[in-house]
């Protein structure tokens, strides 16, 4: 097992040189949404200069102005946050939905088991995409409802991951002694259980970050996306208007959706790799 | 044993552990035995014998669809057969506790020494931070841990056998138990750890007036350790009587047996003879678990067989001061 020490673990992370690159584009992507208002103060959505203004043309706009004359580069700062936020939200939501179901699938096996692994399995029988959009659909869409319909489409993966380790660490001997010193059921799962099935879940949810940004992109460019948010989503879908005389307004939040989605998943190999030194490939 | 029923902390009796339903299969059959306080009773036999099942049984911890079929085990004055999820919770740890043969894997990988003892504490005790602390250093103080404050952020895999076997004792211990279960508590260590282990498991023992139930199949810790002993086959106590008595007058063939496999015990302050004798073992082998022979269940492994043997299992003969064994041919094969 590895044992958790902090210096240790970066010294295993840091091995991978693609995974602290990783690290590196995702510390940028937020250090960027936290300076927002300060780099680029005031309300991105505001009118401030001519449309069509390409990258470069006004040293005001950096990355020049959207059709509607809107700064492309306070969007950008802006709009990060939004798909961060969501990202992020989906992981979290996903894994304490999963994981928990996982833990108590994996523990009590039998009925319980059976019946969340069927409802897993009704989750996972329908594309995920398809399912978003059918959720978001049938409720308005907003940070809320989008969230939810994602988490809802992820965490089966989640859940049984968590329920295979579990299965397996219920028969170990330190489990068994736990319960020899009468401790309860869900004090074996939180503090027994939980912890070693910490590594995998970690990972998981490190890709599911990514994940998250990808659907919520995709939603907000079919037109589905919150329309009061301002994230990536919502910026590819109103370039995708000017795609042949401003190609550069699509391009942007399109290259940072792809760039943010690689460092985050660079992150995640990463994390595995440090997790399980013996699956470690040379070099890297 | 030879005291009365009434001093015992506890008392197992008439016990069957099996799968019932209908196909019921029993697997322990009919197992009775008392524990006193400050003593020690070992339960021996070899693996397949029942004996790590009987020790889960007294906890209520039989892994399903093994059950208790039949008996009463009463710890105190409480009927551990009738206790609901919250009371056995509290007698697990607070009024029996138990100690694994593997102390590596009885330990959690990711958590420190210290906090693991920690939450064997919690369970029967709510203390604060800082007396929590001292309770866990008290603890491996007791089992004598050296550098005790030292360790205790160290993870299980940092430490020695011995040493982790000390802090398993320590998170048994935790709860206050008036009932040790060792289940091959010293297998996996080396002789002298062994030695170590079980000395100052003996002084916890006087010091709190424990009653250890010793599991294994070593009949020389046997010897030095154990004030009764008990020896299974095939998921019955076939021998059992004072450990002085039963090793130096060994009535069963199969008990007979046991010593005759292993070099001769020899006290440690009798010195070595320079005699050596050929080690005999026991011809064939244990009978699956649940598919003992009817009648005496060692009948086709014994020299002794006659037809009487096949026909009934044999009942329990007294040999002399509350030394019994289940064989017909006691009396006649001295």
């Amino acid at each position: 097992m590895v044992e958790m020490r902090a210096d240790g673990f970066w010294r295993q992370y840091s091995r991978n040189k693609l995974a602290v690159f990783g690290l590196g584009i995702v510390a940028g992507v937020v250090i960027g949404t936290l300076c927002a208002p300060l780099i680029r103060p005031g309300d991105p959505l505001a009118v401030v200069g001519y449309p069509f203004e390409w990258p470069g043309h006004d040293p005001r706009f950096p990355l020049g102005t959207d059709l509607l004359g809107r700064d492309l580069l306070s969007e950008m700062l802006h709009g990060a946050g939004h798909s961060l936020a969501i990202g992020i939200s989906v992981a979290l939501g996903a894994s304490l939905a999963g994981g928990l179901i996982g833990l108590v699938a994996g523990y009590y096996r039998g009925w319980t088991d059976a019946i969340l692994m069927r409802l897993a399995e009704i989750f996972q029988a329908v594309p995920g995409f398809l399912l978003v959009i059918i959720i978001v659909a049938l409720f308005s869409p907003s940070f809320v409802t989008i969230g939810a319909a994602i988490v809802a489409v992820s965490w089966p993966s989640i859940a049984r991951l968590v329920r295979a380790e579990t299965m397996r660490l219920r028969s170990s001997d330190f489990v068994a002694a736990c319960a020899t010193f009468g401790m309860s059921d869900p004090r074996i799962l939180l503090t027994q259980i939980l912890p070693n099935c910490l590594p995998p879940l970690i990972v998981t949810t490190s890709v599911m970050t990514a994940s998250g940004i990808l659907i919520e992109a995709g939603l907000s460019f079919i037109g589905l996306g919150d329309p009061a948010a301002l994230s990536w989503g919502t910026m590819l879908a109103t370039g995708r208007e000017a795609l042949y005389n401003g190609w550069y307004m699509s391009a942007f939040p399109g290259v940072a959706i792809v760039v943010t989605v690689i460092g985050i998943n660079l992150v995640g190999e990463g994390l595995n790799d440090a997790f399980n030194p013996r699956r470690q490939r040379r070099g890297g | 044993m030879t005291a009365g029923i009434s001093d015992s902390i506890l008392e197992a009796t008439d016990i069957r552990i099996g799968i019932g339903g209908a196909l019921p299969l029993q697997i322990v059959r009919g197992v009775s035995f008392s524990l006193m306080p400050g003593k020690t009773l070992a339960l021996v036999g070899e693996s397949g014998s029942g004996k790590s099942l009987m020790a889960l049984a007294l906890l209520r911890l039989l892994p399903p669809p093994l059950s208790i079929l039949h008996g009463t085990i009463r710890f105190g004055d409480i009927d551990v057969t009738r206790l609901g999820t919250a009371a056995l919770r509290q007698l697990r740890g607070a009024g029996i506790a138990m100690v694994f043969q593997e102390p590596l894997s009885a330990l959690n990988p990711v958590m420190s020494i210290g906090r693991q003892l920690a939450e064997a504490v919690r369970v029967h005790q709510r203390l604060s931070r800082n007396a929590l602390r001292r309770r866990v250093l008290e603890l491996l103080d007791l089992v004598r841990l050296p550098n005790a404050v030292r360790q205790i952020d160290n993870f299980p895999h940092r430490l020695s056998g011995g040493m982790r076997q000390r802090v398993l004792i320590a998170m048994a211990l935790a709860g206050r138990p008036r009932v040790l279960i060792a289940d091959e508590p010293t297998t996996a260590l080396d002789a002298t750890v062994q030695m170590e282990i079980l000395d100052m498991l003996a002084e916890l023992q006087r010091e709190f007036g424990l009653a250890v139930l010793l599991i294994s199949h070593d009949l020389g810790l046997v010897a030095d350790y154990a004030d009764g002993v008990a020896v299974m086959y095939a998921g019955s106590i076939i021998e059992a009587g004072t450990a002085a008595h039963v090793l130096s007058r060994p009535a069963h063939p199969y008990t007979r047996g046991l010593l005759g496999a292993r070099p001769p015990l020899r006290p440690a302050s009798m010195p070595d003879t320079g005699k050596r004798v050929r080690l005999v073992e026991i011809p064939g082998t244990v009978p699956e678990p649940g598919h003992a022979p009817f009648g005496c269940a060692f009948a086709p492994r014994c020299p002794h067989t006659i037809e009487s043997c096949r026909e009934a299992p044999p009942p329990q003969a007294l040999i002399g001061d509350g030394h019994v064994a289940s064989c017909i041919r006691v009396g006649e094969k001295a």
